[in-house]
């Protein structure tokens, strides 16, 4: 193939896979909109239509996803619009193996609104470009793999814990006064919700640990210093603090229940912040930063 | 006593701390941090420079009480450790015993990683020592680590009158490295974007209609840059080796990075055999003409096309007029000129500039860091005793 043909079929491909996304993201929002008719009826059949929906569009994506590795012969997520499209859709790919291992699906109304939002920013955000740029120099190791793909599992798993342990939140009040009968929640298996937040942080943090590690390994590999306090690796430590704070808490008699949830939502926050905050924050108060995304 | 200790090793003092240090990790990034002065009196204005500046804020992960804060933290770990472990069987003789345990016993051992941890953060604050050196193709250069220039030094010569009361920490003695550029290399790679629109409509619009690729922006994207090093220690050859960005040389423990690069280049006037030496990316004045320019980054090496081919570049780069310096001192868009390909003359009102005599620099970054062996091992235990411990808690449901 020449110049033109190989520009033209990645053109075709390019439009084609923002299109299809576009659909993914609307699949994601008809069932976040099921959902809340399932949480606010009681109408099963809501719900079950919201799972398929939200199945589908998981599909889709994935679809998407693999696509773009193919592709590009590399994991998409180098740039902030692959990036955004892979912490969607992997917080969703938790979410799905969650909610059927829970059989509840209350979380979705926390997780999915992140989930749309990362992909309309990514489908919007102002100085979002979609093509695929090769790899820099300072990507172009496999450090590049691991490092990131521990920590966007452990995003989007703490991205699930957040939604599972803000619907106890919500419940649990509601619950005690004898409320949601017909959801099959009762006293004794709200308390299960608490449970699975721990449960998904204590899978999540030796992968945040791995990231947080491997990174500092890294940028001693690449830059000759293992830590220096760049506001993104400045809020990973950040980050991880706080999920330690977290899982000490769950051990301790008088933290284990509302305060340990309360450090887990600021732990949410604090990860958000590492993710997508950092970026914000430097161009805000123009401070230099290596990580930023290119965008 | 007992109370002191009791405290040391209390988890409440551990929450205390934690809390502390993400409120203390969290503020240093609020504020630019080992900014110049002269940068920082720019944005928060005279009277907010010296007050931040008196908090430590500028500086903050290096301030004594931010120190104080990650020492206490270390001290509750240790005394916290001992508590658990005294009195208790800490070694272990056979495998079933370690099989059986191996939630206690990881666990053990993730926490005594990170007191490691501590230890090999703390051989680096005290010793590690870092520099950069750009050094052109066939050219030598020489780098020393100086034992007086470390934290440790200063620490050995701390005098309480007269007396030296920790000078048998004796600084390590001198290392002085030969360091010779025998090649160095680029590549880059053909790459055009997609003419994306930045507004919200624009890019509703895309999702519609068809798109293009943008023809403007420059194609050279880096794909690598490479030195071949010699490295002399007393004259003799100790070590060469190509380095690349994530692929440094190590010798004892220094290590060399390849970290940016650097060109020269000769642009010749007219035919007047005068010639003006320029650096790129930097201003520069040409005789017979107003003004100032700059040129951008020389292309030269390896081009990977598309279709898989690949072309040795013929040294090329563009052209810049730099706007008048206005009153405020703020410089508008530099202007494009034109493209100047070596052995190519361009005429620029009236005048030609040959470009000639490219040179490449490599920029090299080095640290001499003797705790970070210290630091991969305590890092290995630790990824490995929280996994079991933290999978192994998930198991028992
Ligand atoms: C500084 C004093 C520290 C104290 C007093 C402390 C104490 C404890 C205690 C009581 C436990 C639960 C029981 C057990 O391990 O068998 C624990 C577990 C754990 N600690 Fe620490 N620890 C400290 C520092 C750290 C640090 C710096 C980290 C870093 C991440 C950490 C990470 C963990 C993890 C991941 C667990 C297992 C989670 C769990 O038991 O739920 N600890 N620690």
């Amino acid at each position: 193939m020449n110049l033109a043909e190989i520009q033209s079929r990645e053109l075709f491909l390019l439009s084609l896979e923002i299109r299809l996304f576009w659909v993914a993201a609307g699949l994601y929002l008809l069932s976040f909109l099921l959902y809340l008719r399932y949480a606010l009826s009681l109408g099963k059949g809501a719900e079950r239509v919201a799972r398929v929906t939200l199945h589908l569009g998981a599909a889709l994506h994935t679809g998407l996803i693999l696509l773009r590795a193919w592709e590009g012969g590399r994991p998409p997520y180098q740039t902030l619009y692959e990036a955004l499209s892979w912490f969607a859709w992997s917080a969703v790919m938790v979410y799905i193996y969650v909610e059927r291992r829970l059989r509840v699906s209350f979380p979705a109304l926390f997780m999915l609104p992140i989930a749309i939002g990362a992909c309309l920013y990514a489908l919007l955000g102002p100085r979002l470009d979609p093509s695929i740029k090769p790899l820099p120099p300072s990507l172009q190791s496999n450090w590049y793999i691991f490092h990131v793909a521990t920590a966007f599992a452990s995003y989007a798993i703490f991205i699930v814990s957040f939604a599972v342990e803000a619907s106890y939140l919500v419940l649990n009040p509601r619950i005690k006064k004898g409320k949601l009968q017909g959801y099959g929640l009762n006293r004794s298996n709200i308390g299960g919700f608490h449970r699975v937040a721990h449960r998904l942080v204590l899978f999540g943090y030796p992968l945040l640990t791995f990231g947080l590690f491997s990174g500092a390994m890294w940028a001693n590999q690449a830059w000759g210093r293992y830590w220096g306090w760049d506001p993104k690796e400045t809020w990973s430590l950040l980050t991880w603090m706080v999920y330690s704070l977290y899982l000490h808490a769950r051990v301790t008699p008088k933290w284990s229940e509302g305060r340990a949830s309360a450090v887990n939502i600021v732990g949410f926050v604090a990860m958000m912040m590492t993710f997508l905050g950092v970026n914000w924050l430097t161009k805000l108060l123009g401070i230099f930063s290596l990580h930023v995304y290119p965008v | 006593m007992a109370k002191i200790l009791k405290a040391l090793s209390s988890i409440k003092l551990t929450f205390l701390l934690f809390g502390l240090l993400i409120l203390a990790i969290g503020l240093g990034t609020l504020f630019p941090q080992q900014g110049t002065p002269e940068e920082l009196i720019k944005t928060f204005g005279k009277a907010g420079y010296e007050r931040f500046k008196a908090l430590g804020l500028f500086d903050l992960y290096h301030t004594w009480w931010f120190m104080l804060l990650g020492f206490a933290l270390f001290v509750n770990l240790s005394f916290c450790a001992w508590e658990r472990l005294k009195g208790r069987q800490v070694l272990v003789y056979s495998w079933n015993e370690l099989k059986r345990q191996r939630l206690r016993y990881s666990s053990i051992a993730f926490h005594m990683g990170f007191i490691l941890c501590f230890i090999g953060l703390l051989i680096s604050f005290l010793l590690a020592q870092e520099g950069e050196v750009t050094v052109y193709t066939g050219k030598q250069a020489q780098i020393s680590i100086k034992g007086e220039d470390t934290k440790l030094a200063k620490l050995a010569s701390w005098k309480i009158g007269s007396l030296e009361p920790l000078a048998f920490l004796k600084p390590m003695r001198n290392m002085v490295l030969g360091l010779r550029l025998e090649r160095f290399e680029t590549e880059y790679e053909w790459h055009q974007g997609v003419k994306y629109p930045r507004s919200v409509k624009g890019k509703l619009a895309l999702a519609m209609g068809p798109m293009t690729v943008d023809k403007e922006a420059d194609p050279y994207f880096p794909r690598d840059w490479r030195s071949t090093l010699a490295l002399y220690n007393d004259g003799k050859l100790v070590k060469r080796k190509t380095i690349e960005v994530n692929d440094p040389v190590h010798y004892r423990s220094i290590t060399f990075y390849q970290a940016s690069h650097e060109q020269k280049l000769d642009l010749l006037i007219g035919e007047t055999g005068k010639r003006v030496a320029v650096l790129s990316g930097e201003p520069f004045e040409v005789p017979g003409l107003p003004g100032k320019f700059k040129t951008g980054t020389v292309y030269l090496g390896i081009l990977y096309k598309r279709d898989k081919t690949r072309e040795e570049l013929t040294p090329r780069t563009t052209l810049f007029s730099l706007p008048k310096e206005g009153e405020k001192g703020d410089l508008g868009r530099p202007e494009k000129l034109g493209e100047l390909v070596e052995g190519r003359p361009l005429k620029i009102q009236g005048l030609t500039l040959t470009m000639a005599n490219v040179q490449e620099g490599s920029g090299l970054s080095y640290r001499y860091d003797p705790g970070v062996p210290v630091l991969w091992v305590a890092t290995s235990i630790i990824l490995v005793g929280m996994t079991i411990r933290v999978y192994g808690l998930l198991g028992k449901g």
